[in-house]
């Protein structure tokens, strides 16, 4: 039984309000208040033929109710009426191109050029073999003071900033090779298609 | 007999419309042309609604565009065995939501619009009372309505069951019938 119906009957709940709020000439046993709030149920045939066939007496009786119910009736055609207008003719396209793979070539060997200026970088900072090796070595001794400063028996050592810079520049270096693996290693179907 | 038979075999027969679901795999599996003509198929009603939900063609274009480029981007997560109309029109009324949550509300202007308006005087046209709607009644009433989705597709692209759907129709249209019609009190 649809919600409200049973509210709507006469007999299982006579309305508080009966005698009040009424048309005259109309049927006796419900409400304008309580018809109208059920009028898009009548029109979907939601509700049991009894309340339904009081909803009916009270609409063939009252003049504004009936209104409603028209109105009511009406609007579903309406909406399925409603226009808009025809999609433009660019849509598809600009769906299309928005959607269109990069190419792979360039999207997975593209990343070479950030990775090269990067060991650039780092070559030039070091200069050479040498200067790796004088990193690596201070890279130690860094580590070490930090381990001593942790164990206490030490002040805090003040880092280079050059150092710095360069363990900056290798943790990206890192990245950007890690996240070009993954390109490399994706299927090429699975790419297109999403 | 045989004769009208041998006619009839040769007389060009109409390309086979592809299933929407044979589409969406199709589409899944990397094909654009098969995407095209998904986008092809679902252009009038995505834009339908996308006007009808935002009153105003550019938008409307943008917003349906969105829609279209979300369905490529997900359409992995399409499971083929299942009907691709509930699936695809969930993800629409999610793409749409989001949409308006994201843009500045004009809908708040056409609120105040239709409910300013002194219901004995000229009717609210009808577009305007659908876009003073709530939005968790207008995109129901939209999907049914004006993309035609039965009850049960708009429960499932809601993630609603078909009795709320019901219910918010109900609110909706009677929304609606109070805003079109001028509405004498109870005697």
């Amino acid at each position: 039984m649809p919600v409200g119906a049973r509210r709507a009957s006469p007999s299982s709940n006579p309305s508080p309000l009966a005698g009040e709020g009424r048309e005259r000439g109309e049927d006796p046993t419900l409400e304008c208040r309580e018809v109208r709030p059920r009028l898009e149920l009548l029109v979907d045939n939601e509700l049991d033929a009894a309340t339904a066939a009081a909803l009916r007496a009270h609409i063939a009786h009252c003049g504004s109710c009936r209104s409603l119910h028209g109105e009511a009736a009406s609007v579903p055609a309406r909406l399925h009426a409603l226009r808009s207008p025809a999609p433009p003719a660019s849509l598809i396209g600009e769906v299309m191109r928005r959607v269109a793979p990069r190419s792979r070539a360039v999207e997975v060997w593209g990343l070479l050029v950030p990775e090269v200026l990067l060991v650039l970088v780092a070559a030039w900072y070091t200069s050479g073999i040498g200067g790796l090796v004088e990193v690596a070595r201070r890279t130690v001794s860094d580590v070490a003071a930090f381990v001593d400063w942790g164990a206490g028996r030490g002040s805090l050592p003040a880092p280079v900033p050059g150092d710095l810079f360069m363990l900056l520049v290798t943790l990206l270096l890192a990245v950007l090779t890690l996240w070009h693996l993954s390109l490399l290693s994706r299927p090429l179907a699975r790419h297109v298609a999403l | 007999m045989e004769q009208d038979g041998a006619l009839r075999t040769l007389a060009p027969q109409p390309a086979p419309v592809a299933a929407t679901e044979d589409l969406a795999r199709t589409a899944r599996g990397g094909d654009r042309d098969a995407f095209e003509a998904l986008v092809r198929r679902y252009q009038r009603r995505v834009f339908g609604l996308a006007y009808q939900y935002l009153r105003d063609p550019d938008e409307a274009q943008d917003l349906a565009q969105e829609v279209f480029v979300r369905l490529y981007r997900n359409l992995g997560q399409y499971d083929p065995v299942r009907p691709f109309e509930p699936w695809f029109w969930r993800l629409a009324g999610n793409v749409a939501a989001n949409y308006c949550r994201r843009r500045r509300a004009p809908s708040l202007e056409l609120k105040e619009d239709a409910a300013s308006r002194d219901p004995g005087s000229d009717e609210v046209p009808l577009e305007l009372a659908v876009a003073s709607l709530d939005e968790s009644l207008r995109l129901p009433l939209l999907l049914h309505y004006h993309a035609d989705l039965p009850l049960d597709e708009v429960a499932a692209s809601l993630g609603l069951s078909v009795s709320a759907v019901k219910s918010r129709l109900h609110r909706a249209r009677a929304i609606l019938r109070r805003l079109l019609a001028a509405e004498e009190p109870c005697p």
